[in-house]
């Protein structure tokens, strides 16, 4: 029965790829995933480390149950609840006033009223301007006018939104209804006015499956919110956004000493040389020189054993050791900087044969090594950020703190970083 | 345009009907098939990995389908189905009719024995790579196949050899991260 179970679903195979042969799914479904796709990378490249947050629920899961305009805050950021009215009889053209003292949310989206689909999605920039995608991920820069409004159309011109915040020419439709958000139309015609109070519900069971396109929102969990921070936020050089004010930068517990180039083929022979035999997926290593840029912790306050040394940003995930003994926790990254600015950082997520990064340490110093390998497309750049091949310089950063045993920071974090100068 | 998009609109392009047909044999149904591959190629490209040719992307797309069909089983209950729908006994003589007989008998499993049943029989994976693929303990596994060989016996009138045998072994990537 197992060949004739096995025949069975190869037969079962056929006749489904030839029931689906005459779709044309790229052109049913190819947009939507796209889009969703960029999104996904977009809130990814707001880097690793930091706390853990689920910051984009309130431009997915809640967006599932809201008939229309949803204001959205992120969680721990500040902002308020959802909020929602009732359904509109012209969706297409929605004016959201902010009342009283109220801002916006760093980021919020407004939904179609018919399928629950997010049309646009706004997120807050670092400096003050809002960047705007539509339902096909094809982004929409909006700034601020002088009458506190922003304005925003998708790419189709299927749906406007206009964004009218208090501003000192803007005249607050309620001044006293501070924590309320009003919803009207371009007319002024008010539909609805909610207050948003902690038992608003963002989160929302997941719609059922249908037979229509998916219009599945993503609940995106990322660990940090680099790229919707404000500048002053903005303190670790991991982050987007963050201003490099030298060239280089150490301290007395990490600091990078020395950054070394070297051909694909040596540092291959390099690796065959450390790992002999037991090299498991080879390193795709491109042509280019390769930097490797040396880092040293001090373990002074530890021991070897009670450290750890990670891509990305050094994060309190580690808990104090058994003993007693203080921890040291490190990390290291490379990230793009355009005129002194953190505009793009590594790709982490990419393991195997095509990841960016490159650990070695020999077990018996205080020092690692950090290679950045398949350099092409190692990084990703920040929201309303496109890197340039021309023009951003790599930078590696690292940072490091010591943490005491009972489980505190005990010196607070500390950065090094250097520009790797062109090879 | 990004240098994953040509591979997503190509994968789109030309293996959709074939991920389409995997992903309908593990949930039993076409339309929900439409919204697993949509999560499975979202998923996939999300993750900024990069493919060099089609056939790797593909192979990617088609990995991440069963994990979409479990884990959307986790938050969708299926909708109950019309018992007339799918005749219980089956004798046909044709090899079509035998085919509609195994997609009848797999539309009774659940979410977890289909997907089980398709990845040891189909995919040829032995209980421990069903494990690590699904994400769930070998003898988890190896109840699904149980209870799903017994409930397919029953509809196909024949047995199954749970038997691991003329598998093929797979080899999971090194993951490099903190030490």
């Amino acid at each position: 029965m197992n060949g004739d179970l096995g025949n069975l679903l190869t037969g079962e195979m056929g006749e489904a790829e030839a029931r689906f042969s005459h779709e044309d799914f790229g052109a049913d479904f190819g947009p939507r995933i796209v889009g969703r796709v960029r999104r996904r990378r977009a809130v990814r490249a707001a880097g690793v480390g930091g706390g853990t947050m689920l910051t984009a629920g309130a431009l997915a899961v809640g967006a599932t149950h809201m008939p229309w305009g949803v204001l959205g805050a992120t969680p721990g950021m500040g902002g308020r609840d959802c909020v929602t009215t009732p359904p509109s009889a012209d969706p297409h053209v929605v004016t959201v006033i902010f009342g009283g003292s109220e801002q916006p949310s760093a980021q919020m989206n407004v939904t179609d009223p018919v399928t629950g689909g997010v049309r646009l999605t706004g997120v807050e920039q670092a400096d003050g301007t809002w960047v705007f995608t539509d339902a096909a991920g094809n982004p929409s820069e909006v700034t601020l006018d002088g009458d506190g409004r922003y304005m925003v159309q998708a790419s189709d011109a299927s749906w406007t939104v206009v964004l009218s915040m208090p501003s000192a020419s803007a005249s607050p439709t309620d001044p006293t209804a501070t924590g309320s958000v009003t919803y009207t139309y371009t007319d002024g015609a008010q539909v609805g006015t909610a207050v948003p109070s902690a038992s608003d519900d963002c989160y929302t069971p997941s719609p059922t499956p249908s037979h229509v396109p998916s219009t599945a929102l993503d609940p995106v969990l990322i660990t940090d919110t680099n790229g919707y921070l404000k500048p002053d936020d903005v303190t670790s050089p991991f982050q987007c956004g963050f201003v490099m004010d030298s060239l280089g930068h150490g301290s007395s517990q990490v600091s990078i000493t020395d950054t070394t180039w070297v051909s694909p083929a040596a540092y291959n022979a390099t690796v065959k040389e450390r790992l002999g035999t037991s090299v498991g997926v080879p390193l795709e290593l491109g042509s280019a020189p390769i930097p490797t840029v040396r880092i040293r912790v001090d373990l002074a306050a530890t021991t070897p054993w009670a450290s750890v040394f990670g891509v990305g940003e050094p994060t309190d995930a580690m808990a104090t050791s058994e003993d007693g003994t203080p921890m040291v926790d490190s990390g290291a990254s490379f990230v793009m900087v355009r005129d002194g600015v953190v505009v793009g950082t590594m790709d982490t997520t990419t393991q195997g044969a095509g990841q960016h990064f490159s650990f070695w340490h020999d077990g018996a110093t205080d020092t690692q090594e950090l290679t950045l390998v398949n350099a092409a497309d190692a990084f990703v750049a920040c929201p309303g950020q496109t890197l340039q091949a021309e023009g951003d310089t790599t930078y590696a950063v690292a940072g490091s703190y010591v943490k005491d045993p009972t489980g505190t920071d005990g010196t607070g974090v500390e950065y090094s970083w250097t520009a790797l100068e062109a090879n | 345009m990004a240098r994953w998009e040509p591979l997503l609109e190509q994968v789109m392009r030309e293996r959709a009907p074939r991920l389409l047909a995997y992903a309908a044999m593990l949930t039993g149904d076409d339309a929900e098939a439409h919204d697993v591959l949509q999560d499975a190629l979202v998923r996939t490209f999300s993750r900024g990995r990069r493919f060099d040719h089609v056939n790797q992307a593909e192979a990617y797309v088609r990995r991440a389908i069963p994990s979409v069909v479990i884990d959307r089983s986790r938050k969708f209950r299926p909708a109950p189905r019309d018992p007339a729908d799918h005749p219980q006994t089956a004798a046909q003589a044709s090899d079509r009719d035998a085919v509609l007989d195994v997609r009848s008998a797999l539309r009774e499993l659940a979410p977890r024995e289909r997907a089980c049943i398709v990845l040891r029989f189909y995919d040829d994976l032995t209980v421990a790579q069903i494990a690590a693929h699904l994400g769930l303990a070998d003898g988890t596994v190896k109840r699904y196949l149980s209870d799903a060989s017994a409930k397919l016996a029953g509809l196909l009138g024949s047995e199954i050899d749970l038997r691991e045998e003329n598998t093929v072994p797979v080899t999971a990537p090194l993951v490099k991260g903190r030490r």
